[in-house]
C-alpha cells in the first residue's frame, strides 16, 4: 500500500520538475492563452507515460489513485513555486536579472490571466489554485489515458497480424509523402501558412527516410529492384520540387551523408573511434580553396606571382581539383593516422579529437597560408559547361551525386577482403592479427579511405559556403558526424543517410522554435538513444548482434543480476 | 547480370537529372530579371489559380491588405555569442515596434523574421536561403558575425535582397561588387586606427601589448591596431591570442608581463575583456599597465564583470553624436519590453536599431499601393533606396550610406572608466 | 595481450617496425622540442621568477583539470564509458554556487567577520556540490542507465546529447550574461612569495584539489564502498554476484565525481570570475585528455595528467616561442607524445582485452 502511494508521490515530484523546468525556460509565456492547456497536456502524457506499465498489472481503481496522488503533489508543488514567482513580481521584485524567463507574462499564461494583472499584484486567491487544478485534471486524464490505453492494446493482441498489408503501407509511403511535397508546392495551397516552406521540408525529409524502410521492407529480389528504382527516380526529383531554402537543407544534409559514409568506415566498420574526423573535411575544403581562390591566400598570391602566374583566378576548376583533394585527404588520413595506430578505443577517440583541433588551430593560426578568422573568401562555385552550379538545387544535386558514388564504393568495400579484415579488427584486433591482419595497413586504409571521403564532402561544402572560415570546422562538426553514424545505426549505409537527416535536417525544421531548437535537438538525442540503441536503421549484423537470442539471454542474466 | 540494369538506370537518371538541372535556366522564368535565381516554384506564377496578385513578377513584392510587411534577421541567437545576439534581436525589435507605432507604411505593419544565423556562416547560408526562399522577405537585418553574413552574402546579392548589419565589422562584408550589403557598424579598420593614435599620441605610451580572441573580429581589429601602432613608431612587445570563452588568461599575461609594456590593448567581447582588466592585477609586470578594449566590450556587462578592475581602463566606441534623447527612449522601451538593460547584453542595440531603421525607410520611399489595395515594393527601388540613405537621424546619429554601403554613422569614441561608469575623454564629437 | 596469441613472424615483424618508427620520430620531435626550448630560453633571457610565475599559473590550472578529471576517471574505471557531459556538470555546480553567494551577499555574509565568511564560502561550495551531484546523478538515472548494455558509442552520443542539453537549458533558464562571482575581501587578491604573486584562489583550488584527491584515494582505496566500487570495476557482473548492488555503486560514484566536479565550478567561479553556459565545455575537454594523458581509470593518473596538463599549457608557449593561441596544440601533441611511449597513460596499468 505504502509501496504505491510512494510510486504517486514520485511521479508527482518528477512530474513538479518537469513542469518546473518548462516554466524556467519560459515555454508558458511563449503559449500564452493555450498555456494552462499544454501544461495539463505535458502533465496527461508524463503520468500516462509512468503509469503504463501499472495499468497492466493493477486494477483501473489504483492507477487512477496513483494519478491522482501525482496530480495533487505535482500540482501543489507547481502553485507554491509558480505562487512564490507571482508574489514577488507582483511587490515589484525583479526575478528576470537572475532568472531570465521568469517575467510577468510568463506567470501570467500559467493562471490564464492578462500580464498586468500579475505584474500589479491583482490575483484571486482562487488564482493561486489555479496551476494545481490543471495539473491534477492533466494528471487524471493521463492516468484514465494508461488505463483505456491498456485495455485497447489487450483486446488488440487477440487479433492476427498482417504483415503484407503493413509492408505494401511501408512501400507506398515515401510516394505518398512526396505527392503531399508536391501538392504542397502549388502556391494555391496554403497548408502551414508562413511556415509552408518547413513543413514541406519535413515532408521532403520524412520522403527520403521512408524511402529507406521501403526499400528494407520490400521482398528481395525483384521487388526490391523495382521499387529501389522507382524510389531513386523519386529521389532525383526531389531538388526539382523543392524551394531554395529547402534544397539548400538537402544539400548540407547529403554533404554530412557523404562526410558520415567516410567516418562509417572509420568507425563503423573498422571499429576506430575518431573524434577529430573534421580534420579531413577541412583538409578537403580548405584545399579547394587554395586551388580555386589562391588571391584569397596571403602565401599563396605571393607565390604564384613570383612564379609569375596570374593569382587572381582559380588555379583549377572543381573537376579538376577533385582528384588532388582526395589525395591530399588520404595523405592527411594516412599521417594522423600513423601515430595512432597502436591506439586502441578512448585513448584513440581523445588523441584524433587532439588532432582535429589542431588542425583548426592551425588554420586559425597560420594567417599567411589561411588568412586566419578572416577566412578563405570568394571561392570558385563548381561550373559545367559554363553554367553555374553554385545554387543550392545543384549542390543538392552534386551531393546525391557523391553520395551515390561514396556509397557504391563503400557498399563493394564492406563485402570485399577489406571490409572483411576491417570487421575482424573491430570485433577482436588480437585474434585478426593472430589469423594474418596486417593490423598496420588495414587500419591506414580505414583512415586514408574515410579522409577521401570526408576530403570529398569538404570540397564540396567549400564550393557551397563559397566563404570559409576556421569556425566551420569545430569540434561540433566531428560531434555531428559521429552521433549521424550512431543514431543511423553503425556501419548501416543507409542509416547514415536517415541519421544525417535526423541531425542536420532536423534542427532546420525545428528553426520554428528558436530558442529552443537545440534543447528540443538533445533531449531527442537523449530519448532516441535510449529507445533505439541500435539506430534507427541498423545493419542487419548490427541489429542480430543486439538483439539476436544469445545476446538476449545474456542481457537477462545480467538484468537478473 | 542482376544488378547493371538498376545500376545502368540509376546513372542514367542522375546523369538526365544533371542534364535537366543544366537546362532549367534556359526556360526563361523572368527574362526581365537576368540576375534572378531559377524561379521557384513558390514564386512563379503558375496558373489563372494564382491569387489576385497584378504585377506579382520576382522582381517586386505584392503584400495584400491585411498581411505584414516581412523583414528578415539573421541574429546570432545560439554559438558562440549569444549575448550580443541577442541584445541585437531584442533591438531590431524595438525598431519594428516603433515602425508600427508611428502607423507603418500605408497602413501596412512590420513584421520581424528572426532567424538564428548562430554566427556561422554555415547557419548563415542556411538563413538566407531560406529568407531568399520566402517570396514575402523583403529585406533582411543581420547577421551579427562576419562569418554569418558572408554566408548571407552570396545568397541574398542572388536573390536581389537588400541587407544591412548592425555589427559585421570586416571590411570585405561591404564593396563595389555587392549593392545589397550594406551595414551600419563601422568596419574595423578606422576603430584600430584611431585607438592607436590615441595611445601612442594622446596617452604617450611607446610600448605595448595586443591581445585578441582568435575572432574574425577581435583579430581583425587587433591587427590593425598593431599595425597602426607600429607605424607610429610605438613598439608592439606581444601578439597573444586567446579563445572567446576563455576565462583564465593568466598564463599569457605572465608572458606579456615579462616585457613590462605600458598598455595591454585586446580586440574581442565584454567578458574577456573583462576577465583579462581583472587579472592582469595579479601579474608581475603589469601592476602598471593600462588597459584598453574596443567597441565589442562596451557595455555595462564590461564593467559589472570587471569590478574595480575596470577603473581606469579604456574603452574604444564607434558611434555618432548619439541623440541622447532618442536613445533614453529606446533604452527606457527596451527595458519596459525585455526587463533588462540593453548594455548588460552587448554593444550594438543602437545600431541594430538604426539597421532597422534605415530599411523600413527605405521601403517608405518605394512601397506604393496599386489598385487593388495591395503595397507593391520594388526589390531593385528598395536596393537603390536603401544605398540612396541620406541624412537619416537614427539613434547612433545621423546615417549615411557611401557608394559601397557603409552606412554607419559618426566616429570613434574613446572613453575611461570612472567611478564605474564610462566617461568620453577622446575622440569624436567630444567638445 | 598480443603476445600470448600466435602471430605469424613476418606481421609481427612488421608491427615491431611501425612500432619503431612511431617511436623514432616521437623522439625526434621531443628532441626538436627540447632544442628549441633550449634556445628560446637562452635567447628570450625570462628571470627566474617568471617561470615560477607560469608555474604557479600552471599548478591552479592543472588543479581545476585535475577536480574534473578524477570525476571521467571515476566513472570510466567504473562503466567504461566517457561521460562527456561531466564539464556540464561542474558548470552546472559552478551555476548553483553562485545562487548560495548571491544569497549570502544578501544576508550580508560576505562583510562579515573573517570566520563568517569562511563559513559561507564553504556553504556556497557545499550547495555548488549538491548541485552538481543531483545534476551527475539524474544524469545517470536518465541518459545512462537505461543503456548500460548498449553498445559503447551509444551512451557516449547520448551524453553529447545530455551536454548539449544542460548547456542550452542554462542559457535559457539563466539568460545569456555570464553570472559573476564577486569574490569577497578574504580571497581576493594575494601573497608574494619573493616577486612570485600567488592569488589566494589558486592557492585554495590547488591545495583543495589535492585535499579531495586525498580524500577520493582513502575513499576508493580504505572503504567498503570504495572496495565494492573497486570490485565493480574489475567484474560488474562477477560483483553482482558477490551481493554488490552495483546500481547503488554507480549512483554513489556519480556521486562522488560530480561533488568534485561541483568543488571545481564553484573554485572555478571565484578564481575567473565568471560561470557562463559553455563555462563547463573546454575544461572538460582538457580534464578529459588529462584522465587519459594519465592513464584513464586510474586516481593519481588522473592527477598527475592535470597537472602536467596545466603546465606544459601555462609555460608551454614561453618556452616554445609561439604564440599563446597554440597552447592546445602543446596539450595534445604532449598527449600524443605520451601515448605513443606509454600507451597506456603515464600511469595506467596495460588495459585488458574488456576494455578494449
Amino acid at each position: 500500500m505504502t509501496e504505491r502511494h510512494s510510486r504517486g508521490i514520485r511521479i508527482g515530484l518528477i512530474g513538479f520538475g518537469g513542469l518546473a523546468y518548462l516554466t524556467l525556460i519560459g515555454l508558458p509565456g511563449r503559449l500564452e492563452a493555450s498555456a494552462p492547456i499544454v501544461m495539463a497536456v505535458v502533465a496527461a502524457i508524463g503520468v500516462g507515460l509512468a503509469l503504463r506499465s501499472d495499468a497492466q498489472r493493477h486494477p483501473p481503481a489504483v492507477v487512477l489513485r496513483q494519478a491522482l496522488i501525482a496530480g495533487v503533489i505535482g500540482g501543489t508543488f507547481i502553485a507554491i513555486l509558480v505562487g512564490v514567482f507571482a508574489a514577488l513580481l507582483g511587490s515589484g521584485v525583479r526575478i528576470q536579472p537572475v532568472l531570465d524567463k521568469i517575467t510577468p507574462p510568463n506567470v501570467a499564461a500559467w493562471y490564464g490571466r492578462p500580464t498586468p494583472a500579475v505584474a500589479r499584484g491583482q490575483l484571486a486567491a482562487f488564482d493561486f489554485l489555479r496551476p494545481a487544478l490543471v495539473v491534477l485534471l492533466g494528471s487524471l486524464a493521463g492516468g484514465a489515458v494508461a488505463v483505456v490505453a491498456h485495455r485497447a492494446v489487450a483486446a488488440r493482441s487477440g487479433g492476427a497480424r498482417v504483415p503484407a498489408q503493413t509492408r505494401w503501407i511501408v512501400i507506398a509511403l515515401p510516394f505518398v509523402l512526396l505527392l503531399a511535397v508536391i501538392v504542397l508546392g502549388q502556391p494555391a495551397v496554403t497548408i502551414g501558412g508562413s511556415n509552408k516552406g518547413t513543413l514541406r521540408l519535413l515532408l521532403a525529409m520524412l520522403a527520403v527516410a521512408a524511402g529507406l524502410f521501403a526499400v528494407r521492407a520490400a521482398r528481395l529480389g525483384r521487388e526490391r529492384r523495382v521499387i529501389s528504382v522507382a524510389l531513386l527516380a523519386g529521389l532525383v526529383t526531389l531538388p526539382f520540387l523543392l524551394d531554395q531554402f529547402q534544397n539548400a537543407v538537402m544539400g548540407i544534409v547529403f554533404i554530412f551523408v557523404m562526410m558520415g559514409l567516410g567516418l562509417n568506415i572509420v568507425v563503423g566498420y573498422a571499429g576506430l573511434l575518431d573524434l577529430g574526423y573534421v580534420a579531413f573535411f577541412a583538409i578537403g575544403a580548405y584545399a579547394y580553396a587554395f586551388l580555386s581562390a589562391p588571391f584569397s591566400s596571403p602565401w599563396f598570391s605571393q607565390q604564384l606571382s613570383a612564379l609569375g602566374l596570374p593569382a587572381d583566378q582559380p588555379l583549377l576548376s572543381f573537376w579538376q581539383s577533385i582528384p588532388i583533394v582526395m589525395i591530399l585527404a588520404a595523405v592527411g588520413g594516412i599521417l594522423l593516422g600513423t601515430p595512432v595506430l597502436r591506439l586502441r578505443g578512448d585513448y584513440l577517440a581523445i588523441v584524433t579529437l587532439g588532432f582535429g583541433e589542431i588542425i583548426r588551430l592551425f588554420m586559425l593560426n597560420l594567417a599567411d597560408l589561411t588568412n586566419g578568422p578572416r577566412g578563405l573568401l570568394n571561392l570558385a562555385p563548381p561550373t559545367l559547361f559554363g553554367y553555374n552550379l553554385g545554387n543550392p538545387r545543384d549542390i543538392f544535386i552534386l551531393a546525391l551525386l557523391g553520395t551515390a558514388a561514396i556509397a557504391f564504393v563503400a557498399f563493394r568495400l564492406e563485402r570485399s577482403r577489406i571490409g572483411r579484415a576491417w570487421v575482424a579488427i573491430r570485433e577482436d584486433e588480437d585474434a585478426a592479427q593472430a589469423m594474418g591482419v596486417d593490423l598496420a595497413r588495414i587500419k591506414l586504409m580505414a583512415f586514408a579511405i574515410g579522409a577521401t571521403f570526408a576530403g570529398m564532402a569538404g570540397q564540396l561544402y567549400a564550393a557551397r559556403q563559397v566563404n570559409i572560415f576556421p569556425d566551420n570546422f569545430s569540434l561540433f562538426v566531428s560531434i555531428d558526424a559521429l552521433a549521424l553514424i550512431i543514431v543511423g545505426g553503425m556501419g548501416s549505409i543507409p542509416g547514415v543517410v536517415l541519421g544525417a537527416i535526423t541531425l542536420k535536417g532536423l534542427p532546420e525544421v525545428l528553426r520554428g522554435v528558436d530558442e529552443y531548437r537545440i534543447v528540443l535537438f538533445a533531449a531527442l538525442l537523449v530519448v532516441m538513444m535510449i529507445a533505439r540503441p541500435e539506430g534507427l536503421l541498423p545493419s542487419e549484423r548490427r541489429r542480430l548482434e543486439l538483439h539476436g537470442e544469445s545476446d538476449a539471454t545474456t542481457e537477462q542474466i545480467a538484468e537478473a543480476a | 547480370m542482376k544488378r547493371p540494369p538498376i545500376l545502368l538506370f540509376a546513372t542514367s537518371l542522375t546523369v538526365c537529372a544533371l542534364l535537366a538541372a543544366c537546362a532549367a535556366p534556359a526556360q526563361p522564368a523572368a527574362p526581365a530579371q537576368p540576375a534572378q535565381p531559377p524561379a521557384e516554384p513558390t514564386q512563379t506564377p503558375t496558373g489563372p489559380m494564382q491569387a489576385p496578385a497584378p504585377a506579382a513578377g520576382p522582381g517586386t513584392v505584392v503584400i495584400p491588405p491585411g498581411s505584414k510587411i516581412r523583414i528578415g534577421g539573421s541574429f546570432a541567437l545560439t554559438g558562440p555569442i549569444p549575448d550580443p545576439g541577442k541584445d541585437i534581436r531584442q533591438g531590431a525589435e524595438i525598431a519594428i515596434d516603433d515602425a508600427n507605432a508611428a502607423g507603418g507604411v500605408n497602413g501596412f505593419m512590420f513584421e520581424l523574421v528572426a532567424e538564428d544565423g548562430a554566427c556561422s556562416g554555415d547557419q548563415g547560408t542556411v538563413v538566407g536561403n531560406k529568407f531568399a526562399a520566402d517570396p514575402t522577405i523583403v529585406a533582411v537585418t543581420g547577421g551579427t558575425c562576419s562569418g554569418e553574413t558572408f554566408g548571407l552574402k552570396p545568397i541574398l546579392l542572388k536573390a536581389r535582397i537588400p541587407f544591412v548589419s548592425p555589427s559585421a565589422t570586416n571590411p570585405a562584408v561591404t564593396g563595389e561588387d555587392c549593392d545589397v550589403c550594406n551595414r551600419v557598424a563601422l568596419s574595423d579598420g578606422l576603430q584600430g586606427e584611431v585607438d592607436a593614435d590615441f595611445v601612442f599620441n594622446t596617452l604617450g605610451f611607446k610600448k605595448v601589448a595586443v591581445m585578441h580572441d582568435s575572432s574574425d573580429y577581435g583579430k581583425g581589429v587587433a591587427e590593425i591596431f598593431r599595425d597602426a601602432f607600429q607605424k607610429l613608431g610605438g613598439e608592439v612587445i606581444a601578439f597573444e591570442g586567446a579563445k572567446v570563452g576563455d576565462t583564465d588568461f593568466r598564463a599569457p599575461l605572465t608572458k606579456i608581463g615579462a616585457g613590462q609594456p605600458d598598455l595591454i590593448f585586446f580586440g574581442g567581447y565584454a567578458t574577456e575583456a573583462a576577465l583579462i582588466a581583472q587579472q592582469m592585477k595579479e601579474v608581475a609586470g603589469l601592476e602598471n599597465a593600462k588597459f584598453m578594449g574596443v567597441d565589442g566590450a562596451y557595455t555595462q556587462q564590461y564593467l559589472d564583470t570587471a569590478g574595480a578592475a575596470a577603473e581606469g581602463t579604456y574603452m574604444s566606441f564607434v558611434a555618432g553624436d548619439t541623440q541622447k534623447d532618442k536613445m533614453d527612449a529606446f533604452v527606457e522601451k527596451y527595458v519596459a519590453k525585455f526587463g533588462i538593460e540593453p548594455s548588460k547584453l552587448g554593444p550594438f542595440h543602437g545600431q541594430s536599431y538604426d539597421s532597422v531603421l534605415l530599411i523600413v525607410e527605405a521601403i517608405k520611399k518605394v512601397a506604393q499601393t496599386d489598385s487593388a489595395g495591395n503595397l507593391v515594393i520594388d526589390r531593385e527601388a528598395l536596393i537603390k533606396a536603401i544605398r540612396g540613405t541620406s541624412g537619416l537621424e537614427g539613434i547612433t546619429g545621423t546615417l549615411t550610406c557611401s557608394p559601397i554601403g557603409e552606412c554607419g554613422a559618426g566616429g570613434v569614441q574613446v572613453f575611461t572608466v570612472e567611478n564605474g561608469a564610462f566617461k568620453q575623454i577622446f575622440g569624436f564629437g567630444l567638445q | 595481450m598480443s603476445q600470448s596469441l600466435v602471430v605469424a613472424p613476418s606481421l609481427q615483424r612488421r608491427a615491431q617496425t611501425t612500432r619503431w618508427i612511431a617511436r623514432a620520430i616521437a623522439l625526434l620531435i621531443c628532441a626538436l622540442v627540447i632544442a628549441r626550448a633550449v634556445a628560446v630560453s637562452l635567447a628570450e633571457s625570462y628571470p627566474l621568477t617568471f617561470w615560477a610565475s607560469q608555474l604557479v599559473n600552471g599548478l591552479v590550472l592543472g588543479g581545476v583539470y585535475a577536480l574534473v578529471a578524477l570525476g571521467y576517471t571515476l566513472v570510466y574505471g567504473i562503466l567504461l564509458m566517457i561521460n562527456f557531459a561531466h564539464g556540464e556538470v561542474m558548470m552546472v555546480g559552478g551555476v548553483a554556487g553562485f545562487f548560495a553567494l548571491q544569497l549570502a551577499q544578501a544576508l550580508g555574509w560576505m562583510r562579515g567577520p573573517a570566520g563568517l565568511v569562511a563559513v559561507a564560502l564553504l556553504v556556497v561550495m557545499g550547495v555548488g556540490m549538491i548541485g552538481a551531484m543531483l545534476t551527475g546523478v539524474t544524469l545517470e538515472r536518465i541518459a545512462y542507465r537505461p543503456l548500460r548494455n548498449a553498445p559503447r558509442l551509444v551512451p557516449l552520443i547520448s551524453a553529447i546529447g545530455a551536454s548539449l542539453f544542460l548547456q542550452y537549458s542554462v542559457l535559457l533558464v539563466f539568460g545569456v550574461s555570464p553570472l559573476v562571482y564577486q569574490r569577497p575581501a578574504l580571497i581576493s587578491g594575494g601573497f608574494r612569495v619573493g616577486p612570485v604573486f600567488i592569488p589566494y584562489t589558486g592557492l585554495i583550488i590547488f591545495v583543495t584539489s589535492l585535499a579531495l584527491m586525498g580524500a577520493l584515494f582513502v575513499i576508493v582505496q580504505r572503504t567498503r564502498l570504495g572496495r565494492a566500487m573497486r570490485a565493480v570495476a574489475a567484474d560488474r557482473d562477477t560483483a553482482a554476484l558477490m551481493g554488490v548492488d552495483v546500481n547503488q555503486i554507480i549512483t554513489f560514484t556519480f556521486l562522488l565525481g560530480s561533488a568534485l566536479a561541483g568543488a571545481a565550478g564553484v573554485m572555478l567561479g571565484f578564481h575567473n570570475s565568471v560561470i557562463k553556459f559553455n563555462s563547463g565545455f573546454i575544461p572538460g575537454l582538457k580534464a578529459f585528455t588529462a584522465a587519459v594523458m594519465g592513464g584513464i581509470g586510474n586516481i593519481p593518473g588522473a592527477m598527475v595528467g592535470a597537472l602536467v596538463l596545466g603546465i606544459a599549457e601555462s609555460i608551454g608557449p614561453s618556452a616554445l616561442g609561439i604564440p599563446a593561441e597554440y597552447k592546445d596544440i602543446i596539450a595534445f601533441v604532449l598527449l600524443v607524445l605520451v601515448l605513443i611511449f606509454r600507451p597506456q597513460g603515464l600511469l595506467g596499468e596495460a588495459l585488458a582485452e574488456k576494455k578494449v
